[in-house]
């Protein structure tokens, strides 16, 4: 009797197992898709955040309406950029207008049409307040030290040129002359007297991203970020600077530029560059560093200036901090982030690619 | 012993019967399988959208269980799960912690999630 009971226990269990011993499974599809980058809103894409963001020619952050304002020479009329299309650029048919109706003319370029009765008058931080004081706009009142508005021919979209008036040259002259002194006054300036407007900075906002070009054989040396102060003095600092040149021997660097030492600079080109971009970010991993990628090599690695970074009182866009061989280039972009890209393993790269699509 | 057993139950109907003359009966079996209700996988929405820029933790989907016998279920996932993660026991599809890789944007995918009970 045991042994059947022990076979009927047998058979129940191995026809309910049938039932319920194996695993119930079920599956369904989930279908995901993923948006492009927003083109506009630069400083959330990335998880990066930005101290400051400027541009003549697309919105960089989401949200912001208003790029920049010119100011018409002939008889100080202003305008307003403002964005266009899906992509928020900057569309220079309404500005074109704006600087061809009070008898404006346009000089044929190289890369450029620039438009020779209008000045940009301000460049506003996208990445500031919206509605209060404090933005740290980059600002230049003066009409004949405003950098003058122009369409680059390749894309047809705005760029910005620099200050006319030339010490020693003509007005508008825009000249190539290495060696010419191009006042830093003449620029679009960013008071860092203005609460929270801050230099970069060891445990400020510490890389500069400049999206530029030099038009023909100058420099873009800038005072973006921090530059020297007092300048020329050497080597009393360094320059915290995007593409400079350096007349012996006769190439343009990217880096840090320290009188009397080029040690954190790299070389990039002894020719006219037709697009530059440049990520610099200073006091790394280690204290006080500096690292650069220029068109996404990085072409400096982790090296210590040989003299510090200066206190410098603005931030520039339109003339170089060095007062010294200063002369054409372009600009488009300019943003500094409050961290050091160098600490990201990876992220220059993304920015590079990022910026370079838009 | 089968022997024994069969003539223990004959002897049983037999004096039923015998009992009851005008009455007849007789007996069969009757096998009743209750089985549980068919295992189904539901997700809501099946179909999602998100930004290149989606804050991670984001919930793309949640999953959900019909049927079954009632034991806890897991849930699993296939496809992109670098970008997408799955809660194993809760079912919720959400975007990964880090975000969507950058590299990923733009992109559409195909994803299987699994339930499973034992």
């Amino acid at each position: 009797v045991r042994r059947a009971l022990a076979a009927a226990a047998l058979a129940a269990s191995l026809f309910g197992g049938a039932g319920s011993a194996g695993a119930s499974t079920a599956s369904s599809v989930l279908n995901v898709s993923v948006l492009g980058q927003d083109v506009t809103d630069f400083c959330s894409l990335l998880g990066v955040s930005c101290a400051y963001a400027y541009s003549i020619h697309q919105r960089l952050v989401v949200g912001n309406t208003k790029p920049a304002t010119l100011t018409r020479l002939s008889d100080g009329a202003t305008f307003d950029l403002s964005y266009s299309g899906p992509t928020f650029k900057v569309d220079p048919a309404a500005a074109e207008a704006f600087c061809l109706a009070n008898g404006g003319t346009t000089t044929a370029r190289t890369f450029t049409t620039q438009y020779n009765d209008c000045g940009v008058s301000a460049i506003y931080n996208q990445a500031g307040p919206v509605a209060s004081g404090g933005e740290c706009d980059a600002l230049q009142p003066i009409a004949i030290d405003m950098p003058i508005f122009q369409v680059r021919l390749s894309d047809g979209e705005p760029e910005l040129d620099e200050a006319e008036n030339l010490p020693g040259g003509s007005s508008p002259g825009h000249i190539a002359h290495p060696g010419a002194h191009w006042l830093r006054a003449q620029a679009l300036v960013v008071p860092v007297s203005v609460t929270g407007c801050i230099m970069t900075a060891n445990g400020s906002p510490r890389t500069l991203i400049v999206n530029s070009s030099n038009e023909y054989f100058n420099n873009f040396g800038a005072r973006l970020g921090q530059g020297e102060d007092p300048n020329a003095s050497g080597p009393a600092g360094a320059m915290f600077s995007v593409i400079w040149w350096n007349p012996s021997p006769g190439v343009y660097n990217t880096g840090v530029d320290v009188e009397a030492s080029i040690s954190c600079a790299a070389p990039i080109s002894p020719t006219p560059i037709a697009d530059a971009l440049v990520i610099s970010s200073y006091s790394g991993t280690a204290a006080n560093v500096q690292n650069t990628w220029y068109n996404g090599v990085q072409v400096v690695s982790n090296c210590a200036p040989t003299e510090p970074i200066n206190t410098g009182a603005a931030i520039n866009i339109g003339c170089e901090g060095d007062e010294s061989n200063c002369g054409l280039y372009t600009f488009r972009d300019m943003v500094i982030l409050k961290n050091d890209v160098a600490e990201t393993p990876g992220l220059p790269a993304v920015i590079f690619n990022y910026i370079s699509s838009l | 012993m089968r022997k024994a057993l069969l003539a223990a139950v004959a002897s049983l109907a037999l004096s039923a019967g015998a009992a009851n003359a005008d009455a007849a009966s007789v007996s069969g079996t009757l096998s009743i399988t209750v089985s549980p209700p068919a295992f189904a996988l539901v997700l809501n929405p099946s179909s999602a959208t998100e930004a290149c820029a989606v804050a991670g933790g984001t919930v793309v989907s949640t999953a959900s269980v019909t049927g079954g016998d009632g034991n806890a279920v897991t849930f699993s996932m296939t496809g992109n799960t670098t970008d997408f993660v799955i809660g194993s026991a809760t079912g919720v599809v959400t975007v990964a912690p880090a975000g969507v890789v950058l590299a990923d944007c733009g992109k559409s995918y195909t994803n299987t999630v699994t339930a499973t009970q034992p």
